[in-house]
């Protein structure tokens, strides 16, 4: 990483002009780790790479600048991955394998700065087992659905290479909940006794002085980070967290109860999410206008916002994907996949120019340019690796 | 930013050559400048000369809102007799340490805020201070008059004469360089003088010379390798409008980008690469002078006819 290098190479120059001050002995080594073993550059542009899982433990870092692939073994059977935009977790029978994908964004005011250095891999960690989330500039928390409780990984050792945690916050019992760094506060879901949480704890970084959320609905699940908010569904709409409060945005009037939303995807940093709405198609929910939008697309089993206006992409049981407007008009459609694997339905991530969809039949990884008609773009080698789980990095 | 030459060797050099005797690592050294970016290093450097020890925080070919310091850095930085900052938040992996030694007592000089500030013209920082000033030359010159009156006012023991003969020497050539710009964008013509480009840097030099501004979205790497014309739309339309024969943009692959637009969209633009927020190791961009002329020529050629 360049920063890291920059400073230690301004580390070993001290250290070699140290001089008769210093006592014998105490130069000072340079402050190498994990992380820095090879440099990161500053690009132009967004360095993305698309990261896939088998779950026989495989994981392939694909670039898609020049279309390398790079395999890391997790070493146990994978459940499930995701990604804070430069980290990829997945999740194993195991502990949570951490890789370190190698790009990532800085947002900056009017700009940002895109970095690109080494993938590598951090290895296995017992940090309990369930919902991990993470955001440049904030700790990763992951959440362990057998305590109820969540511990912090703090971001500037993982830069470094360096899996250091916390000890667990929050009170349990059990649950399947979630947890996420929000400013200088963790938020981690509580419940009463149900699987499902009912209620959200503020805490310090350091776990201490939690404030429970006044919640105005329960059954809390699939927890997105849209700028300095967290949103989450419920049983009777989105709720919309910023440390403090929490504020729902309710269903449209006369919603079933099988069509609440579960889950939220979208392109990174947009305000604009979309969610699979029970088998009727999917969800848009422009969180800055607090609007729900019906996209009609039956059968959906992904689906995800393309931010800035740009509408949601679908992609349903029979394995077309197709891309609707923002009034949920359909524009676009293209069969893409030969088949779906109900029980790991593919994962559509987006970013400003193409979005990626994961065909497990045939070992691909789709690049769509989901601007020119869902045209396929290119169809991505994985070295191998059964693309199970699929994210992208780089943002 | 491209970066053009980032080697550790290089980087570890320049902080050696920056960090000789004993001065930037023991308080009772001698007189200490501490500054943060290398841009204003290189400034700093021609005011003070021999008087004084200059020890610049960032190396060479870094990013001036990422790079950070160790803790003995740190403290060098709190022993400094005076610390030279751009300031308007472009360092922000070491605003902590500029602010902690002024709360100590060290004089801190953030020459941005002080040489006429221009707000950002758009994008989320809209209404905020630009902090690229050294793009404009002129504003230069104001910094090394901050820099003489702040050395001789705080750093001991330093020959007021000499601090100003080197100033008004360097002011010399920062009037050259003015005046070498002028003439090199002199002969581009009026219906040309856009900067079709994706830095951010370039607002105090088109403010200077008279140049507009005209932000532009550069398509990925990613979507070169097999381009539609909405991935190159904003750009395509954005050169037609100006009627410009070269945009200044960082690319990962600019000559794959030109022959993009030219074979997709039927646009003959050159694509320009500029030096923009660090000094790098050796090669022309390694003083602010040079780096100053290697932009200026690149933008003349790009757009004189």
């Amino acid at each position: 990483m360049r920063t890291r290098t920059a400073a230690a190479a301004l580390a070993l120059a001290l250290a070699l002009t140290s001089c008769a001050t210093d006592p014998p002995g105490a130069v000072t080594p340079p402050e190498s780790g994990h992380g820095e073993a090879e440099g990161a550059t500053e690009e132009a542009e967004a360095q993305h790479r698309v990261v896939v899982a088998e779950p026989g433990g495989d994981l392939a870092v694909i670039d898609l600048l020049d279309e390398s692939v790079e395999i890391v073994t997790a070493g146990a059977a994978v459940r499930g991955l995701t990604t804070d935009g430069r980290f990829a977790y997945a999740r194993t029978d195991d502990g949570l394998s951490v890789v370190d994908a190698g790009t990532w964004t800085w947002p900056h005011g009017d700009h940002n700065h895109y970095y690109r250095g080494a993938v590598q891999d951090l290895g296995r960690h017992d940090l309990g087992d369930g919902h991990v989330d993470g955001a440049f500039g904030l700790p990763t928390v992951a959440f362990d659905d057998d305590t109820g409780t969540a511990v912090v990984v703090d971001r500037a050792p993982l830069e470094e290479g360096e899996v250091s945690v916390s000890e667990p916050i929050g009170r349990g019992p059990t649950h399947h909940g979630f947890a996420l760094a929000l400013g200088d506060r963790v938020l981690v879901s509580t419940t009463s006794g149900d699987e499902l949480p009912d209620g959200i704890t503020s805490y310090d970084l350091a776990g201490r002085s939690g404030t429970a959320l006044d919640l105005p609905c329960t059954d809390l699940h699939g927890a997105a980070r849209v700028g300095e908010q967290i949103v989450v569904g419920c049983d009777s709409g989105a709720l919309v967290v910023d440390g403090v409060r929490a504020d729902l945005v309710p269903y449209p009037q006369g919603t079933p109860a099988e069509e609440r939303a579960w889950s939220f995807a979208h392109r990174p940093r947009s305000t604009e999410l979309a969610a699979v709405r029970g088998s009727a198609g999917a969800w848009s929910l422009d969180v800055a206008d607090r609007r729900w939008t019906r996209v009609d697309s039956p059968g959906a089993v992904a689906a995800t916002a393309l931010g800035a206006g740009a509408g949601t992409l679908t992609l349903d049981a029979g394995g077309t994907v197709r891309h609707f407007d923002n009034d949920g008009v359909e524009v676009a459609a293209n069969p893409l996949l030969d088949r779906v694997d109900p029980l790991h339905a593919p994962t559509i991530a987006v970013d400003a120019a193409r979005a990626y969809v994961n065909d497990a039949a045939r070992g691909v990884v789709h690049e769509i340019d989901w601007a020119d008609g869902l045209r396929v773009a290119r169809a991505l080698g994985t070295g191998d690796v059964s693309p199970t789980y699929l994210v992208e990095t780089g943002w | 930013m491209v970066r053009r030459l980032a080697v550790l060797v290089a980087a570890i050099i320049s902080a050696v050559a920056s960090l000789t005797a004993c001065g930037a690592v023991t308080r009772d050294a001698g007189p200490t400048v501490v500054v943060t970016t290398n841009i204003l290093g290189d400034v700093v450097s021609e005011v003070v000369g021999d008087e004084a020890e200059v020890v610049v925080l960032m190396p060479p070919a870094a990013d001036p809102h990422s790079f950070e310091i160790s803790a003995r850095t740190a403290a060098t930085v709190e022993g400094a007799d005076l610390v030279v900052s751009n300031g308007l938040g472009l360092e922000e992996g070491i605003q902590n340490t500029v602010d902690a030694a002024a709360d100590a007592g060290v004089a801190v000089l953030p020459v941005a805020e002080r040489t006429d500030p221009l707000p950002y013209a758009a994008g989320d920082s809209a209404g905020q201070h630009d902090p690229h000033f050294w793009t404009d030359p002129v504003r230069v010159r104001t910094a090394v008059r901050l820099v003489a009156d702040q050395v001789t006012a705080h750093v001991p023991g330093v020959d007021a004469t000499v601090i100003a003969r080197q100033a008004a020497s360097y002011e010399r050539e920062l009037d050259a360089l003015d005046a070498e710009m002028r003439t090199a964008f002199g002969a581009i013509p009026a219906d040309r003088r856009n900067l079709v480009t994706n830095h951010h840097v370039l607002g105090y030099l088109a403010d200077r010379y008279g140049f507009e501004v005209v932000g532009a979205v550069i398509p990925s790497g990613t979507t070169l390798a097999s381009p539609s014309a909405a991935d190159l739309d904003d750009l395509a339309t954005t050169v037609r409008r100006t009627g410009v024969p070269a945009v200044f943009a960082d690319s990962s692959q600019p000559d794959r980008l030109a022959q993009v637009l030219a074979e997709t969209a039927r646009i003959d633009v050159e694509v320009v690469p500029l030096y923009s927020e660090s000094l790098t190791a050796d090669g022309e961009a390694s003083t602010y002078l040079g780096m100053m002329r290697a932009n200026a020529a690149a933008i003349a050629r790009g757009l004189t006819p």
